[in-house]
């Protein structure tokens, strides 16, 4: 079984205290540790769909980490703050902590209190950090520049507009509410007040660009095309496969398309009902059912959206391919072997038990993508490097494959025509990642590999960050490592982050590695800075070195140079550039300030996620497309 | 026969208005491309004063061969709205591009979802510096700078149905219409037998077609209809407290909001507005009408405001690559905006004799200070190509290039036509020049 073990190395942040009315202090039994342990998990209620869907039969249950409230609902690592600036209001803060709404499981769905949008902000995005958080294997906060940390603030009613973004300078969330279309108004009402942070899409989506920033704070500078398009696919990725490890919401969509279970149709059809209420791009607009994979999309579609969402058909195949391992035994099992169901609705038992395979499939490709995000390079994602650190990751924990979900993948991604660059074949090998067969023998010296670990399980002060930093710094710069880190020998090294990974190796051991990520920058001149609209020449690798001090993974992205022949040539980061100046209209508008920042510009969440860049696929139709 | 070739930029503004004299033996043919300025422009001229001293300049013979409408834009057109002046010129032929085809269900489509963006967007605008009083005062100038920069790109955008009359209807005689696509024959100039027309764009390709499109409306249009216009109040007043209160409140502490995350809270919405303008605007400039005029080998280069969707095919049209490698006038699309010139055309392709005209004038908002860009008048200076601008021509006028104030420029570009004088003898004039200053005698460049 591909299943986690839930709940260790991790404590939340503060626990509540349990506390009794004076009348129960006589009691010496209530006052001992176990009879005061306070429950681990909180009950809270979310809509399983968007609004416009009606609240009937549109909740769901779920539970996340209690941790200590206050009024917002205000935690250690996240907050939610009612501020409206369209209106100068603040509205009132829910207390989860209220005994009626602990005795109720969280408040109940309604659109009319916005006390209930703020417990579903906070529920959806207390999930999607756990589930991160789990995968990881690792407790994670929100950093500041400086590396201090800070709490994410989530404002449910930030302003008036059909948007929602996350701002990495103020570390928050922001969504907009607004009127439905009284032409046009798509699924909603005509003139109906909508919600974006009533979409579990939505927040799980902007949760999930908050976490990415978090591992890899780089990956809004677009430095290619498939930079951008990997955070917004990512966190669609997120946002569907976490909305599906809810049964209760695939149960309906089972029983409804049972003939259909062959297909990966219905699913497709739910995901497509959430990137709908999304409205944040279709999730799934690109991997419409019944049309074969289209390779020349990775080639042509460039939008960040549409482009991600490339990425999350693949990865959807590769979903449906372990789901349909797991649930074709259960329907042989049902149908006496013969795995052809009978006319008519399907049987009651067999429905929640297909959920659940469902559910279970989704939360291991879930962990799976997120796992993979230890295994990325620093700097200047694509697709292909995502696609071989979901192979390694995939692979140092399950390395058997034994419902062939890797293979699946490679070709899902193959099919679409993402390939990694440099790989000799699509074999499994050679899409992993490798150590560098050339490196020096030189490793990390024990000392740090203890300190990181113990730092990992018990916490570390900043003292001693700084000393693991400095040395991590030392040995990455040593004239022995350099070159097989394929960092420039003339640049300064930082250290942007570095963690210890732990797992169940084979024979039920403990392994133990360590993941730390170099970053250099190239000095520009005002002149090639404003070139590049404010891009830094930036360059990184990650390194992953196992508990004995070898490097087990390297993943490079060298600093952009000059020469043609290298492995990032300058010359293609302009054209980059050019075509992307090339490709918007606003460029014939932007004052000189703005024209010197232009790309930093492009890559704000919030520009990206305007609507403004979605199109209509094709005019030959008439009328409005959905997308 | 020899043709000879004068082009005439009248000033306008911020607006587009050129007047062609084509010269075949006597025979003259007159080609008038465009008319138009924009309403926040800023110019000495407008299109008005230009489409009278056109009409002024036709003298005895009131009659243009040809008259084009690159595309439905206020800066390309508004000199048209003088119905009762045009109606005295006999026009031969009207050519604009295939979007404004009456009986054609895409063209239909497309006019119609562009316009009606564009009327819902302006009134979206319309209503923003209003959008908060109780925010502070640099707030509030910042947020009305910002809009006042989209209304100015928005309002050249709506229909300028008066102008489209005249360019459909109007004019004296019995003026042929012709919708021009990249793909229909190409036409012709009756009385410039040896001028060749070619149409670069736009295409009807359903890929570039896609470019025209405005923004899939469920997005911000939902924000515009009418019903959106009026603030929102999610919930009733009971359930909240004013800024006030909630910022002394420190029981809420926890909660207060730091100056960083006001800001951006506060400034969520304008800017997309500018942006969406802009995205419109583009939209629209895709369907400008891009024609090259073929005379004795040498190639007049008229892109419209061609955006990228038309560069980019015609970039890789080995046909049209030839055209672009013998340009010698260029009118610069865009009146000089940084991507409506591909870069690859100006470093590889435009060759260093070429002349290009920049039709512009300064305009009063914020967003229109890069018009023209200045990486892209630098870029024409560095490869030698001279620039003439028409809100700022040459003082003086010389042989080839004639200024009469700030009325209009000619540029005469038989010299560059003429077979004698193609690249390789121009540059041995001007090595002759040099040579002869190197041995001290003074001889004039040309």
């Amino acid at each position: 079984m591909r299943r986690h073990r839930k709940g260790t190395l991790m404590q939340s942040p503060r626990q509540p205290v349990v506390e009794r009315k004076p009348a129960l202090d006589k009691f010496k039994r209530l006052k001992t540790a176990y009879m005061k342990r306070p429950p681990p998990r909180r009950p809270l209620k979310i809509l399983s769909l968007d609004p416009s869907a009606g609240l009937a039969n549109n909740r769901v249950a779920i539970d996340v980490p209690n941790e200590e409230l206050s009024p917002g609902p205000c935690g250690a690592r996240i907050r939610v703050v009612d501020w409206d600036a369209a209106n100068r209001r603040f509205y009132a803060p829910v207390d989860l902590d209220e005994d009626p709404i602990l005795m109720g499981g969280g408040l109940d769905p309604s659109e009319s209190d916005p006390r209930f949008h703020q417990q579903m902000t906070y529920a959806v995005a207390m999930r999607v950090l756990e589930n991160f958080e789990q995968a990881l294997g690792r407790q994670l906060h929100f950093l500041d520049a400086r590396h201090r940390r800070r709490v994410l603030t989530i404002v449910p009613h930030a302003f008036q507009g059909p948007n929602a973004f996350f701002d990495p300078n103020s570390e928050a969330i922001l969504f907009g509410y607004f009127r439905a279309d009284e032409v046009d108004p798509g699924p909603n009402l005509p003139g109906q007040t909508v919600f974006t942070c009533l979409s579990h899409d939505v927040i799980a989506h902007e949760t999930s660009h908050a976490i990415v920033h978090r591992l890899r704070p780089y990956f809004n500078e677009a430095t290619n095309t498939d930079v951008l398009a990997f955070h917004e696919g990512f966190a669609d990725i997120v946002a569907i496969f976490q909305h599906f490890t809810f049964p209760k919401v695939l149960e309906d969509q089972i029983r409804k398309c049972r003939g259909d279970l062959q297909q990966p149709g219905p699913l497709f059809e739910l995901a497509r009902q959430f990137g709908y209420a999304t409205g944040q791009g279709a999730a799934l607009r690109s991997a419409r059912e019944g049309h074969a994979p289209d390779p020349t999309e990775y080639r042509t579609v460039l939008e960040p959206h549409d482009r991600g969402s490339i990425l999350v058909a693949a990865v959807f195949d590769a979903f449906f391919a372990a789901y349909q391992a797991r649930s074709s035994k259960l329907i042989r099992l049902a149908t006496g072997g013969t795995g052809r169901l009978p006319e008519g609705e399907l049987r009651s038992d067999l429905v929640p038990l297909l959920a659940q395979t469902a559910s279970r499939a989704a939360e291991s490709v879930l962990r799976m993508c997120i796992r993979a995000m230890e295994y990325v390079p620093p700097v200047d994602i694509t697709f292909g490097d995502y696609l071989r650190a979901l192979v390694t990751a995939d692979y140092d924990l399950f390395p058997e494959d034994a419902i062939g979900q890797r293979a699946a993948l490679i070709e899902a991604f193959r099919a679409r025509g993402i390939y990694p660059s440099r790989v000799t074949s699509l074999a499994e090998e050679s899409v992993m990642l490798s150590g560098d067969s050339t490196a020096s023998q030189l490793t990390v010296p024990r000392e740090i590999i203890t300190t990181i670990t113990t730092n990992g399980l018990f916490g570390g002060s900043a003292m001693s960050y700084k000393h693991v930093a400095d040395a991590l710094r030392d040995y990455g710069t040593a004239e022995e490592q350099v070159a097989s880190l394929q960092l420039e020998p003339d640049l300064p090294v930082k250290v942007q982050g570095f963690h210890p990974l732990f797992r169940v190796g084979s024979g039920g051991r403990v392994r133990v590695d360590i993941v730390a990520q170099f970053v250099q920058t190239r000095p520009q001149t005002a002149h090639e800075r404003r070139q590049l609209g404010g891009l830094a020449l930036r360059g990184g690798t990650t390194v992953v070195i196992s508990e004995d001090g070898s490097i087990r993974y390297i993943t490079a992205k060298p600093v952009p140079g000059e020469a043609p022949d290298a492995v990032r040539p300058l010359d293609r980061l302009r054209a980059f550039v050019d075509e992307t100046d090339a490709r918007d209209p606003s460029c014939a508008w932007l004052s000189e300030d703005a024209f010197r920042r232009r790309m930093v510009a492009r890559s704000s969440f919030r520009a990206v996620h305007r609507g403004i860049p979605q199109r209509h696929k094709s005019s030959s139709k008439s009328g409005v497309t959905k997308p | 026969m020899t043709t000879s070739v004068r082009v005439r930029m009248y000033n306008t503004g911020c607006g587009d208005c050129f007047l062609i004299t084509f010269d075949t033996d006597g025979q003259v043919a007159r080609v008038l491309i465009d008319c138009g300025t924009l309403r926040a422009s800023k110019g000495t001229r407008r299109a008005d004063d230009a489409a009278r001293q056109i009409v002024d300049d036709l003298g005895a013979m009131l009659r243009l061969d040809v008259v084009i409408a690159t595309h439905r834009h206020e800066d390309h057109v508004s000199g048209f709205r003088l119905a009762d002046l045009w109606a005295g010129v006999e026009v031969g032929e009207v050519w604009m591009p295939w979007t404004e085809m009456q009986e054609d269900p895409e063209a239909i489509g497309i006019r119609r979802r562009q316009t009606a963006a564009a009327e819902a967007l302006l009134s979206l605008i319309e209503r923003l510096p209003a959008a908060d009083p109780r925010a502070d005062p640099a707030a509030r100038a910042e947020a009305a700078a910002r809009a006042e920069a989209a209304a100015g790109i928005m309002l050249n955008s709506l229909t300028n149905e008066t102008a489209m009359k005249t360019l459909r209807n109007g004019f004296a005689g019995k003026a042929q219409r012709r919708y021009l696509s990249l793909d229909s024959d190409a036409p012709v100039i009756v009385r410039a037998p040896e001028v060749k027309v070619h149409v670069l764009g736009p295409s009807r390709d359903p890929k570039v077609i896609a470019d025209l499109e405005p923004p899939a409306s469920e997005r911000w249009l939902a924000a515009s209809s009418a019903e959106g216009r009026t603030r929102l109040e999610p919930f009733p007043k009971d359930w909240s407290i004013d800024w006030g209160e909630f910022s002394s409140a420190s029981e809420l502490e926890p909660l207060w909001l730091d100056e960083a995350l006001l800001r951006t809270i506060n400034g969520a919405t304008a800017d997309d507005l500018v942006e969406a303008a802009a995205m419109l605007q583009g939209c629209e400039n895709g369907t400008s009408l891009a024609l090259a005029f073929e005379v004795a080998d040498r190639v007049l280069l008229f892109p419209g405001d061609a955006q990228w969707g038309t560069w980019k095919a015609m970039l890789a049209n080995p046909a049209h690559v030839d055209l672009l490698k013998r340009t010698s006038f260029y009118k610069v699309g865009h009146h000089g905006s940084y991507n409506a010139t591909p870069r690859t055309f100006v470093a590889d392709y435009l060759p260093r004799t070429a002349r290009a005209a920049i039709s512009v004038a300064r305009v009063e908002a914020s967003n229109w200070h890069s018009i023209p860009h200045p990486d892209l008048v630098a870029a024409f200076t560095a490869k030698g190509v001279e620039v003439v601008r028409s809100d700022a021509p040459p003082a003086v006028s010389s042989a080839s290039v004639v200024v009469r104030g700030d009325i209009s420029v000619d540029l005469d570009l038989t010299p560059d036509l003429a077979p004698s004088l193609t690249a390789e003898p121009l540059t041995l004039v001007r090595e002759a020049a040099i040579a002869g200053s190197a041995s001290g005698a003074q001889t004039p460049a040309r």
